[in-house]
């Protein structure tokens, strides 16, 4: 497909430009200013001024585009000259409008045909209206042409390399400035002073992430029922300055304050200071529904935040940013001058605000429910919640010895210890299983014994609402050594105590923290047993095993696993966990001589030798945990764990010996997925097309992927399908 | 015909507007008990009542509930709900007020009677005005009261929520389209009017209505709170605010038009007597009142907001960090013992441009510093007799002094500027050596904190720039500095224009809007500058400044400007006078000016040292500064 881009030098138009090229379009580049260099060598670029038809006549001569994507056209007489020069040799014309054609004094919500689409005079017009009305004027030129046509309309966009100052007069930056209005707040939060915002400023707004104008242009492209049709294109979230600031915040994992002060206040004092997107009484939202239906989806506002903060490491003190002093010292008179302390506004960016399980996290269950996850009640729950919600994307799912399980896991690494933290992992459980996804995957070291309990209470919760306890898989780890972060003690006072002087570890091991000492892990068990509040952990892993292997050697390593192995045999036969397995970060995806190295096939020779020895008719070993991504894909590739005499990788291993595997850093731990990723799931987001990539390896049975918001839910639920094989996908980004 | 619908509902406006759009759409209107092909159910508040309505209709063809959006959590939330937020199961949840677990009971109960017998959608409407125990109309109604009396509002300031209703009309469309539609069946929809109201928008949708003027007051949330003061429909407003269903405008719903539907239903309302917000009313107007009588003062250097501290020593540190400008502290420490000589007491200290950028991170420096480079000394002890205990003096900013070898600072033979570079002045008690000081005779001391920033403008300029034309000078921002710099010009015999952003009147030096005067260039009204500085320091000001320049001009900045138009060029401006002779001719320049200008003016508040941050409030063309005033 041979493209041109009309305006891809910067910002929504480069990033346009990428997604075009990734999707397979032939690109050239017209613009006076040369697109970013890295996107040069992959376009042909014409530096042509687009009001001369002259030249376009000349340059265009006998050429023909199947798309021209037009993202500078304002008024028809910046569109006339193309059509004029292309004449008949235009397969179909996508122009970016904009959602400025609406207007912003009503507090409603406005639908693509609330305007009127004609030719406007737009002599004597003020910029706003000119801009307005220009735009309009543009659609109803494009459909008067003849030519198929498709109008977007993104409303404030947001990103990095952001070319647009903000208000108040907002204006275009020169190319030298670097970024702009994205980056107002963030400057602001990072820098950790108070930042004030006007208390009557009743403005709310949606926001579109950079990518996903870009996403939607190539999508409409891809579609022939779009043509002749308007689309907004914009974000699900409503914001407000207030609502903004507190979510960059809390993406950014920083306390924010914020001072009010009125805007005659402000204006008194005579700063040139206006908050970015805007203030006063205004309503700048539109409905999205129409471009959804077709497919496209916004990324949620939880993953396009804290890119903002990546993209602008530094403090912006180009833009905006001058008035900073300024505005603290208002902040900090404006306190002084209150009769009272401001009231803390509620907390926002939770769907669903659970109260902080605090007491009841730090408490223990003590009675256990019994009870493990069953083949019958497993697929019980995903043919109940099949007829429940039969319009719901329904969860993939693998087979576990019999047992359904989910192909996505949740995971409850991540976080800090504080109450919000819980609330999020219970409302995510909740929500994650109701939906169905029903395998848990935690750890007893996990916000110190915190994240155990978190999914204890989700189990008691999911329990009491009819969603058995034999419905879901459980899984926990033990070896690294924790302290309790619902005990008063001092860190270190506690693991001396309840560790070392008890003789479960030595000193040695605590100075490491980490112990696969038999009394140890035995130990761990009952106190993972007891945070769980389960009677039965579906599967044990042990945690990192291979961080024992510089300490003691490989030799003694491998008798220091069996006899692990032998403490989790008995405990697979007192019905305390179902089953065990090896959770590692290293040892199977490093070559053999590693020091972190450890064989498949050796771990499953000690687990027979222990089952023998407790008796047991099968070794419990049945699952590993490693990582595995779209960028870390040595399980997949990497031949270094022996089979007899052959060598191969560690996937294909577990499949030879039967073991389920449970991958993690499925999303890379929260880094950027790769941008090669973007043609592989048209519409949507590269997390999405990444974890669809490692759920669609057959020799994968559960991919985990931490989920602390529902919206990480929702993306998991959704897995789209991709346009290449899974297994093709690992040879791509090489 | 369609068919026979029955309506189980409270008599009122929505029952008329539903029934009537269902005759409307070809249906007969049937008693509730009849044999019918559609029922609606709008009745069911309660499990029993679920039942009962379940009994008395029979074997329907279809069955529809009119729920409500209750069913969604009261909590904020970015996105809009959507049906499926519902499906999460949140009967235990704290969260989960009586109304959700009510609404949910309602909506789990009628599923469960009719599973399997008859085919039943569920509508969840947002709040449906004008219905029984309606908080949208209470809204209305509390906001015409208001409006109608006062023409004025009072709103607490900021953490409001954004609400959704839905109109008969709308409930009523809703009905009609998915009525006995089989892809309809079993299925949950939202249903809300296109509006996404604040309160701020209700009430001005209910000025409009009634055609009145309209001011909104703003509270201090402890001054609202402290009145007794509640927005009515709070609790719950969150809830309503749901996503529409896609699906019901596939089918042919539309909603009304919601700024039509407002204003006519402000207009029509009849209010009725409500005690209880008479009194809130007559609370609310008092808080109001008072507010209007002591409007928010702009915030003005130096207004004593607390009483200050009461010192335990002479010793203090305004300490800070580059690159954190909220790290800007004030720290009283102990009694200092020994200090070596020359003792010097800080009177005066000023906060300048180099201040402004150190604390903004464009110098790099990594650890706290005693923040100043400019300052009023008194000599505390001394055994110099040029600076004698009890004489006033500015010290040197930049180092090295004159004889290296023995300077305290300056052994190191290292470049700097005191304050930036190392520690300041920002100290109760220092010492700096004797060359390093500046004597200051006493009838100067009022102004002679203008020495530093006047010394950066005489001698900053390369080329002596100020004398190598006449041609006008274009001066943007408002500090001290534009004020001095437009004296040095006016000696000289030349043009001045302020010019700024916005045009803002001052008696001495008004400022023009640079667009303005960017225009009237443009249509040769003007003769272009040769010379311009720019004090903002912000993009917006300094390109199109640039772009006014005769080309080969100069313009002079504190911030490197991210552009300037071609052909002209920039100079960055000294932010330190670096000479102690700088220093001493800038003090004989501001006694000179003395003579026949307002130099006094030039000097701004003082701001006692426990309201330090306020001396970086805007003062128009005067430099304010912090002042110890203890003996």
């Amino acid at each position: 497909m041979k493209t041109l881009l009309i305006g891809g030098s910067r910002f929504v138009g480069a990033e346009i430009a990428w997604k075009l090229l990734e999707s397979g379009h032939d690109l050239t580049i017209m613009s006076l200013d040369s697109p970013p260099a890295e996107l040069r060598r992959h376009v042909e670029w014409l530096q042509v001024n687009r009001d001369s038809p002259e030249a376009l006549c000349d340059t265009f001569a006998g050429r023909t585009f199947d798309h021209v994507v037009d993202n500078i056209a304002y008024v028809p007489d910046h569109l006339r000259p193309v059509l004029a020069a292309l004449d008949g040799r235009i397969g179909r014309y996508l122009m970016t409008g904009t959602t400025d054609v609406y207007p912003k004094n009503f507090p409603r919500m406005w639908h693509e045909e609330d305007i009127e689409i004609r030719d406007y005079d737009l002599a004597d017009l003020n910029s706003y209206d000119r801009y307005n009305l220009g735009k309009r004027s543009c659609q109803a030129l494009l459909a008067a042409s003849g030519v198929p046509w498709t109008v977007l309309r993104p409303c404030s966009v947001t990103g990095p390399r952001d070319n647009l100052s903000g208000s108040p007069a907002g204006r275009g930056l020169h190319w030298f400035e670097q970024s702009g209005r994205s980056h107002f707040w963030i400057s602001r939060v990072r820098d950790g002073g108070p930042i004030l915002l006007f208390a009557d400023d009743e403005n709310v707004f949606n926001l579109v992430w950079v990518g996903d104008v870009a996403r939607a242009a190539v999508h409409l492209l891809s579609r022939a029922d779009t043509i002749g049709e308007a689309y907004n294109v914009v974000g699900d979230e409503l914001w407000t300055n207030e609502r903004l600031v507190r979510a960059l915040a809390r993406a950014a994992g920083r306390e924010v304050e914020i001072v009010k002060a009125r805007s005659e206040a402000i204006g008194a004092v005579e700063i040139d200071y206006g908050t970015v997107h805007g203030s006063g009484a205004s309503w700048s939202i539109y409905d999205n529904q129409k471009l959804k239906a077709t497919g496209w989806l916004p990324t949620p506002a939880e993953s396009w935040l804290p890119d903002l903060f990546h993209a602008e490491p530094e403090i912006d003190y180009r833009g905006g940013y001058h008035t900073r002093l300024q505005e603290i010292a208002i902040a900090r008179h404006r306190q002084r001058h209150r009769t009272g302390t401001m009231h803390p506004a509620p907390q926002l960016f939770t769907r669903a605000v659970l109260p902080a399980p605090s007491g009841a996290a730090h408490a223990t269950l003590t009675e256990l429910i019994p009870g493990r996850c069953t083949p019958e009640a497993s697929s019980a729950w995903r043919e109940r919640f099949q007829m429940r919600t039969p319009d719901a994307p329904l969860p993939r799912c693998s087979d576990f010895d019999g047992r359904t399980v989910s192909k996505v896991g949740v995971g409850t690494w991540m976080g800090g210890l504080d109450g919000q933290t819980s609330a999020a992992y219970l409302e995510t459980l909740v929500y994650a299983v109701a939906r169905g996804l029903n395998v848990i995957d935690t750890a007893i070291n996990y916000r110190s014994m915190l994240a155990e309990r978190v999914v204890g209470q989700a189990v008691r919760k999911l329990t009491a609402l009819g969603i058995g306890r034999e419905a879901l898989f459980v899984t926990s780890k033990g070896g690294f050594i924790t302290h309790d972060a619902g005990d008063p003690r001092a860190p270190a006072l506690y693991r001396e105590q309840e560790y070392v002087e008890s003789g479960l570890i030595t000193a040695a091991e605590n100075e490491r923290s980490h112990s696969l000492a038999p009394a140890y892990i035995d130990d761990q068990i009952s106190r993972s047993r007891r945070n769980l509040g389960l009677e039965t952990i579906d599967m044990y892993f042990l945690h990192n095993p291979e961080e024992e292997i510089p300490h003691v050697g490989r030799a003694r390593f491998y008798e220091l696993l069996q006899e692990a192995f032998v403490v989790l045999e008995r405990r697979v036969a007192a019905g305390h966990i179902a089953g065990y397995g090896l959770a590692t970060w290293e040892a199977f995806r490093a070559r053999p001589d590693h020091p972190k190295y450890i064989s498949i096939a050796q771990a499953a020779s000690a687990a027979q030798r222990a089952a023998k020895r407790v008796g047991n008719r099968q070794p419990g070993l049945r699952a590993v945990q490693l990582p595995f991504n779209v960028q870390d894909r040595k399980p997949l590739t990497f031949a270094n764990q022996a089979m007899g005499k052959e060598q191969v990788p560690a996937l294909e291993a577990c499949r030879r010996l039967g073991l389920h595997v449970f991958t993690s850093g499925t999303l890379m731990q929260g880094a950027t997925p790769p941008a090669w990723l973007d043609g592989l799931a048209p519409g949507r987001s590269r997390h999405a097309a990444a974890l669809a990539a490692v759920v669609g390896i057959e020799e994968v049975g559960t991919a985990l992927v931490g989920m602390r918001s529902t919206a990480r839910v929702d993306e998991a639920l959704s897995l789209p399908e991709l346009t290449r094989p899974a297994r093709e996908v690992f040879s791509l980004g090489e | 015909m369609t068919g026979v619908a029955v309506y189980a509902g409270p008599a009122g406006r929505l029952s008329e507007v539903v029934c009537a759009a269902l005759i409307e759409a070809g249906y007969l209107i049937g008693e509730v008990g009849d044999a019918c092909d559609l029922f609606v159910d709008n009745i069911s508040r309660s499990s029993a009542q679920a039942h009962a309505a379940a009994l008395v209709a029979g074997r329907p063809r279809h069955y529809v509930l009119i729920s409500s959006s209750h069913v969604y959590p009261a909590t904020e939330h970015l996105r809009p709900w959507t049906p499926a937020d519902a499906d999460i199961v949140a009967d235990l949840a704290a969260w989960a007020t009586p109304e959700l677990l009510n609404a949910r009971r309602v909506e789990r109960e009628v599923r469960l009677l009719h599973a399997g017998r008859t085919p039943l959608t569920i509508l969840r409407p947002a709040r449906i005005d004008g219905e029984e125990g309606d908080e949208h109309a209470r809204i209305t109604a509390y906001f015409c009261r208001r409006v109608s009396a006062d023409e004025r509002v009072v709103l607490p300031e900021g953490g409001l929520p954004l609400y959704r209703f839905a109109a008969p009309e709308d409930v009523a469309a809703a009905v009609v389209a998915v009525a006995l539609r089989p892809d309809a069946f079993d299925r949950v929809l939202n249903v809300a009017n296109e509006a996404v109201l604040t309160y701020w928008g209700h009430a001005a949708l209910v000025r409009d209505g009634l055609r009145k003027q309209l001011s909104f007051v703003y509270a201090p949330r402890d001054r609202w709170v402290g009145s007794s003061l509640r927005l009515p429909g709070l609790d719950q407003a969150w809830a309503t605010l749901i996503q529409v269903s896609d699906e019901l405008r596939g089918w042919g719903w539309s909603p009304v038009d919601p700024l039509r539907y407002m204003t006519m239903s402000a207009a029509n309302l009849v209010l009725a007597h409500d005690p209880a917000d008479v009194h809130a009313h007559e609370r609310e107007r008092a808080l109001a009142d008072a507010l209007q009588r002591t409007p928010p003062a702009a915030p003005k250097p130096g207004a004593v907001g607390d009483t200050p501290r009461e010192p335990r020593s002479l010793q203090w540190r305004l300490d800070a960090w580059s690159g954190e400008p909220a790290s800007l502290n004030l720290i009283r420490t102990d009694q200092v013992r020994t200090v070596p000589l020359p003792t010097l007491r800080v009177r005066r200290l000023a906060m300048l441009a180099a201040e402004e950028r150190f604390l903004r991170g464009e110098y790099p420096q990594h650890g706290h510093r005693a923040l100043g480079h400019s300052a009023l000394l008194e000599v505390h002890a001394s055994i110099d007799e040029a600076v004698p205990a009890g004489s006033l003096a500015l010290p040197m900013a930049t180092m090295p002094c004159a004889d290296p070898a023995d300077c305290l600072f300056c052994r190191d033979g290292s470049h700097g500027v005191v304050g930036i570079g190392c520690d300041g002045y920002g100290l109760g008690l220092c010492t700096t050596p004797a060359t390093h000081l500046v004597p200051v005779p006493p009838e100067l001391a009022d102004y002679a904190l203008l020495a530093d920033p006047l010394a950066c403008l005489t001698n900053g300029l390369p080329g002596e720039r100020w004398q190598a034309d006449k041609g006008p000078v274009w001066i943007a921002g408002r500090t001290v500095e534009a004020a001095l710099a437009a004296w040095i010009a006016h000696d000289l015999g030349r043009s001045v224009t302020h010019v700024d952003r916005v045009e803002r009147s001052h008696d001495e030096f008004p400022t023009k809007r640079l667009e303005g005067e960017l225009e009237r260039l443009r249509a040769g009204e003007l003769e272009r500058p040769t010379l311009a500085f720019d004090f903002t320091g912000s993009p917006e000001v300094s390109w199109p400044l640039s772009t006014a320049i005769l080309p080969g001009g100069h313009l002079f900045v504190h911030r490197r400007p991210p552009g300037v138009a071609s052909g002209i060029h920039w100079h960055h401006m000294p932010v330190a006078a670096w000479s102690k002779e700088m220093l001493v001719e800038a003090l004989a320049q501001l006694a000179r000016w003395e003579r026949y200008r307002d130099v006094r003016r030039r000097v701004g508040p003082a701001v006692p040292l426990d309201l330090f941050w306020d001396v970086f409030l805007p003062v128009p063309f005067a430099l304010p500064f912090l002042e110890d005033l203890r003996p």
